[in-house]
């Protein structure tokens, strides 16, 4: 079986760790051996030292430890053991090796290991340094005749139990950015465990034909993998300067300098180490646990029964294999068949299942990909079991032949904090996660029609990484052209690379823009533009955020991540977009403001007032805002509309200003029909209103002004000015009898609270509802009245002085009471 | 010396460091934290259920300097943390008795 080597045009630098730690071994032989001979004339008993784990097996490294088992005859003494003990350790300990040691008879050693499963595994690489040989000979004759290390059946069992522990302790090693040599999943040690396995096998000629589950290549292959860990172990501990067995990011370069790694521009010197560890890692994984998953069937371990799966496949005790590997000749797309149902059913591939679909790689044709093939691949992306199918994929190399833009994130090291997995795995991981989300917000899954478009953008999020800098938009053309590929209709193919272009464009809102501004949450609303693809963006970043890695994400991200989606939802389901027209407006003004005013100062409009006022309104009042610097600066613009005028005023925002700009009107006898407030992110307050003038070509502009600074300074009370105004004409009885009625709101929107009343049309009216909530302390933020009907609706959008919501129960009844007074 | 704990808002972390960084401080500890003052907490409505989020997501800044520069950090958290509204955060200063360096053993404004 052979593992995906790297890219091509690098050359993998190793270094013969079998060589070294041989070399280490001998040496350190002939001084154990040497201290040991010592013992001869200074104890009397029979003894044997033998070497066990790792230094049993030759593989020392630098820093290990020797472990060593002195056998010593049955008839010996303790005082005599103890002086023999003492003349070998102490040498040993003052040439600064660190030993582990145990001194048992053949018989307690054949004993203990029968309940002690690492002491069992460290009996089976014991080697002979010298003393009796006779002893020695005793534990291997012994080890033969015990049944536990006989029984196939049982050794595997534990061997698997440790194995699992094991490895959720450590993690994969093959994908892992920082992994652990020695423990972790593809580490030194399940290599070892393979070797274990063939030597507890030798042990029993009845065991069975276990060799022969290995080919020659695996074989082959799996003694180079586990040479060159061992050759980056060695070297670790030498760079290291300790005992450590995992490659973290502070020795990478090093190690990849030691080893003669060379950075070219795409991958530094300890990514291109670190693409070749991992690929050596996978191939000891791949080997190893398929010879385990094999053995595991034949020994009647683990699942049992088999599962319904058409007439191509087998599936039995969670073995997945070909009926008739001959077949795939003539229907290649049984090569993606086989991991659609390893997807949808879960369970792993055979090592007979893999191979073949290695060797039969050929038969995929990237360039002209069949349909079966393309639905094939969906439905892997699609299935419960994606993971172990997707990785499966990968690691036959099904994946790349599929989708060769894979190769360039094949096995590649992403270095930061955060990260855990390279990125083909971290890409794998997403698609996983997705559909856990599946199971977790199914309502948000609900808001998401086009799945497929979501699971390969999941999939491609980082494919565009490897190629400079912003991988997103890089990625997103690549996308596109891979769901043309793949079979997507030209929208959703268009979907797919948007998915991918912006798929840090909520966590980078999320954690760096103030979400109680309404403008940052109808921002992002307005970038994804409609439900879906928001609730696709979300899910993408959860999935992309947990497939990180732990430092990544937690609570207190996603509470963040959240109140952004949330409030962003709202605006569209509820808010100021819910209408999909208002997009399209939106997007055509914000398109012809960009292309028409020069100056920059686009950033202070809030998207409500673009959706509600024309282009050249908006800058018509740009301009006409431009000399509004003090208070009582104000400019007015009017309109003749015939028989109403439009008056928009600019000047500064400030408490109360609509309530005074409401009383101007009202003692110039200017009838207000509809009004919309608005205050632009500079604190600049534009008031459009359409009134009635008292007749027909009135021309007192100059007058509002005056009043306007005269109210500025001081000088003008307008609450008097008001209440000796007399209507000019006489209020109809039957308008005035209505009793006002006024609702609070506090669920349109996440901003603002609404107020909303409806009152019968009187003479100051609005004048009187705007000072009552003024002087309620509330700040008038936005507001659409209208008066031309019976009765009037008026909306306003307040805060308080603080800028919050008012959710104060007390307070609400307060305004609901006032502003009925205030009316009647 | 004196330890200075800031509490602020999460997106103004970064505009924090650059002002302290700005003013030669570069050691500090930041931790993601909830909790609440004055600003207790909002209601999120989600498809016409409402959820309550009683605890806000804050960041922790945590930083000894010597006395001399306490003013100047004030100064700085205060300029780049502010946006006027409620939740801001708050600012503690306290008294430090004596920084160890574990490594080398320094002590004092040497260990800061």
């Amino acid at each position: 079986m052979t593992v995906n080597v790297p890219a091509a045009g690098e050359s993998a630098c190793t270094a013969d760790g079998r060589a070294l730690a041989r070399a280490l071994t001998d040496r350190t032989d002939g001084t154990v051996i040497a201290i040991a001979q010592g013992l001869d004339g200074r104890v009397r008993l029979k003894w044997c030292m033998a070497a066990v784990g790792g230094y049993g097996r030759r593989e020392l490294c630098p820093h290990s430890d020797i472990d060593l088992l002195l056998l010593v005859d049955r008839r010996a003494s303790l005082q005599e053991t103890e002086k023999a003990l003492q003349a070998l350790l102490y040498p040993l300990w003052d040439k600064g090796f660190t030993v582990g040691y145990s001194v048992r008879t053949v018989k307690q050693a054949l004993r203990d290991s029968r309940d002690d499963f690492f002491f069992r595994t460290a009996l089976l690489d014991a080697r002979y340094l010298c003393g009796s040989m006779e002893l020695f000979d005793g534990l291997v004759h012994g080890r033969a005749k015990e049944s536990h290390f006989r029984d196939m059946r049982k050794f595997l069992e534990f061997l698997e139990a440790h194995i699992a522990k094991r490895h959720a302790r450590y993690g994969d090693a093959s994908y892992i950015l920082e992994p652990d040599i020695k423990e972790g999943n593809g580490s030194l040690r399940d290599y070892h465990c393979v070797q274990w396995i063939f030597k507890a096998a030798s042990l029993n000629p009845k065991a069975g034909p276990v060799a022969s589950c290995l080919s020659d290549e695996d074989r082959a292959e799996i003694d180079e993998a586990a040479g060159n860990l061992l050759g980056i172990r060695f070297l670790l501990h030498e760079v290291a300067g300790r005992k450590t067995d995992r490659l973290s990011f502070e020795y990478q370069r090093p190690l990849a300098e030691r080893l003669g790694y060379r950075g070219n521009g795409n991958e530094t010197a300890a990514e291109l180490l670190m693409r070749g560890f991992h690929c050596a890692a996978l191939t000891v994984k791949s080997i190893s646990g398929s010879l385990r998953s094999q053995l595991a069937v034949d020994f009647g371990l683990g699942k049992r029964g088999s599962c319904p799966t058409g007439p191509d496949f087998r599936h039995v005790n969670g073995l997945i294999s070909f009926v008739d590997p001959g077949s795939i000749a003539v229907r290649p797309e049984l090569l993606m068949d086989i991991f659609v149902l390893q997807s949808g059913l879960g369970g792993v591939l055979s090592s007979h299942a893999r191979n073949v679909v290695r060797g039969s790689l050929d038969l995929v044709d990237a360039s002209r990909h069949t349909d079966s093939l393309k639905k094939g691949f969906i439905r892997t992306l699609m299935g419960r079991h994606c993971l172990e199918a997707l990785t499966a994929m990968l690691e036959t190399g099904m994946l790349e032949r599929f989708i060769p833009e894979f190769t360039t994130i094949r096995g590649r090291t992403q270095v930061d904090v955060y990260h855990t997995w390279t990125v083909d795995l971290h890409s794998v991981r997403t698609v996983h996660e997705l559909s856990l989300l599946g199971q977790e917000v199914p309502e948000i899954f609900g808001l998401v029609r086009d799945r497929d478009a979501l699971h390969l953008a999941a999939f491609l999020h980082d494919i565009g990484k490897g190629y400079g800098r912003p991988h997103a938009v890089i990625g997103a053309s690549m996308a596109r052209d891979m769901a043309v590929r793949l079979g997507f209709t030209e929208k959703n193919a268009d979907l797919v690379a948007f998915l991918v272009h912006h798929h840090l464009l909520l966590p980078d809102i999320a954690y760096r823009r103030d979400l109680s501004e309404e403008k940052v949450a109808l921002e992002c609303a307005r970038i994804a533009r409609d439900e879906q693809t928001l609730a696709m963006l979300y899910l993408l970043s959860l999935a992309d955020s947990r497939a990180t890695g732990p430092r990544a994400w937690d609570d207190w991200k996603a509470m963040l991540l959240r109140e952004l989606f949330t409030k962003s939802l709202n605006s569209l389901q509820r808010g100021v977009l819910r209408d999909p027209n208002t997009m399209i407006v939106l997007e055509e003004r914000w398109s012809g403001l960009i292309r028409e005013v020069q100056g920059g100062r686009l950033w202070v409009l809030p998207q409500a007032y673009v959706i509600h006022t024309e282009t050249g309104l908006i800058k018509r009042h740009l301009r006409l805002s431009s000399g509004i610097t003090s208070l009582d600066d104000i400019s007015l613009d009017t309109l003749d509309r015939g028989g109403h005028t439009r008056i928009a005023v600019i000047t500064r925002d400030r408490p109360g200003l609509f309530a005074s700009l409401a009383g101007i009107f009202a003692m110039n006898h200017l009838t207000i029909v509809s009004a919309q407030v608005f205050t632009w992110l500079d604190g600049i307050a534009v008031d459009t209103f359409h009134v009635i003038p008292p007749w027909d070509d009135y021309a007192h502009w100059d007058r509002v002004k005056d009043h306007f600074k005269a109210a500025c300074a001081g000088k003008l009370d307008i609450a008097r000015g008001v209440a000796e105004t007399k209507p000019l004409r006489k209020e109809s009885a039957m308008t005035s009898s209505w009793q006002p009625r006024v609702a609070v709101d506090n669920a349109f929107s996440d901003f603002y609270t609404l107020i909303e009343v409806r009152s019968p049309g009187r003479f100051g009216l609005l004048y009187r509802m705007a000072r009552e909530i003024s002087s309620l302390g509330l700040d008038i933020h936005r507001a659409f009245l209208s008066h031309t009907g019976d009765p009037c609706t008026d909306v306003f959008y307040v805060v308080d002085e603080l800028g919050e919501k008012i959710t104060d129960k007390g307070m609400i009844a307060k305004i609901e009471q006032g502003i009925v007074h205030a009316l009647t | 010396m004196k330890r200075i704990e800031a509490i602020i808002k999460p997106f103004k972390l970064d505009e924090v460091k650059n002002e302290l960084q700005a003013i030669g401080i570069s050691g500090m500890t930041i931790t993601e934290v909830k909790g609440h003052g004055r600003q207790k907490g909002h209601k999120e409505i989600y498809r016409g259920a409402e959820y309550t989020v009683d605890l806000i997501p804050k960041i922790k800044l945590e930083l000894v300097v010597p006395v001399s520069l306490v003013e100047r950090v004030v100064q700085a958290i205060m300029k780049s943390a502010r946006t006027g509204k409620i939740g801001d955060g708050k600012i503690f200063v306290m008294p430090i008795d004596d920084v160890i360096r574990i490594r080398t053993g320094e002590s004092g404004d040497e260990a800061i």
